[in-house]
């Protein structure tokens, strides 16, 4: 290094060259953690979807089961 | 007995399957949705403080090579020698050229890593605020879908009650023009 930059430095030693930020999830646990909540409920989410559209084919099927119900009891 | 046996099974049908349906309130969507709008200016904030604070510090080196650096080692230069030949100004300001963009460059290499570490915190945190909104709208449907379902069920039983209670009344109570349900009619029922 030069003459030029010793004497900048013996005037003013820059904090942003030394600044070390905290890091977001840095530990292992927070790793950890992380991949599995988007694992499991990625999964989860899908699984949801696919069970919402049969719900909703749910309607019929309450139908079915009064039918069901009045041939019990002698009813229909 | 039978429609009260009916009746029973199903208030306590209902009363089961209503009891583990919560409603999710769409806040709890709106909520991830700030949130995750929200992180991306707080991202944003963190880029521009980066950025700025470089900035400056750049502008701060640019100052001191210049005003302060400069003048005294030209003055150095001269007070020693005496002169100051072409040649070694020509070396100095080489030198000078070097140092400040040494400084220069390393303030920039610093910046441009510790941008890069907080765009890998935001797009892991925005990924996870992605996901539980995902999840928490999914189970919105869902809770949407089986409220609904469970209001028309709930009609549907409350139907075959009445059709249960009028098939069976007029066995026990014989009445013989099918006069409207009256509370003797039930209390004889109650009672068997």
């Amino acid at each position: 290094m030069g003459q030029f930059k010793d004497r900048v430095d013996s005037l003013s030693k820059s904090r942003f060259s030394e600044l070390e930020l905290k890091e977001l999830f840095g530990s292992k646990e927070d790793q950890d953690a992380l991949a599995r909540v988007k694992s499991v409920l990625g999964q989860h989410t899908d699984d949801l979807a696919a069970a919402n559209d049969f719900i909703q084919k749910g309607s019929a099927v309450i139908g079915v089961l009064a039918k069901l119900a009045r041939r019990a009891l002698g009813t229909a | 007995m039978f429609p009260n046996r009916m009746r029973s099974c199903g208030l306590a049908l209902a009363a089961l399957v209503f009891s583990g349906c919560t409603t999710i309130p769409p806040e709890a969507v709106v909520s991830h949705r700030l949130l995750a709008k929200n992180i991306e200016v707080a991202r944003q904030n963190q880029l521009l403080l980066i950025d700025q604070y470089a900035e400056d510090q750049k502008e701060n080196k640019r100052v001191y090579y210049r005003e302060i650096a400069l003048p005294d080692a030209l003055n150095d230069k001269a007070s020693k020698d005496g002169t100051l030949p072409a040649t070694d100004v020509a070396q100095m300001v080489t030198e000078y050229t070097n140092d400040l963009q040494s400084d220069l460059d390393s303030i920039e290499a610093k910046a441009r890593k510790l941008r890069e570490e907080t765009n890998k915190g935001f797009d892991a945190l925005s990924q996870l605020v992605s996901i539980n909104e995902g999840y928490i709208e999914t189970l919105k449907v869902r809770s949407d879908l089986v409220s609904t379902l469970l209001g028309k069920y709930r009609q549907r039983l409350d139907g075959l009650n009445q059709e249960f209670i009028d098939a069976l009344a007029p066995n026990d109570s014989k009445p013989s023009d099918s006069p409207p349900k009256t509370t003797e009619a039930t209390a004889t029922l109650s009672h068997q």
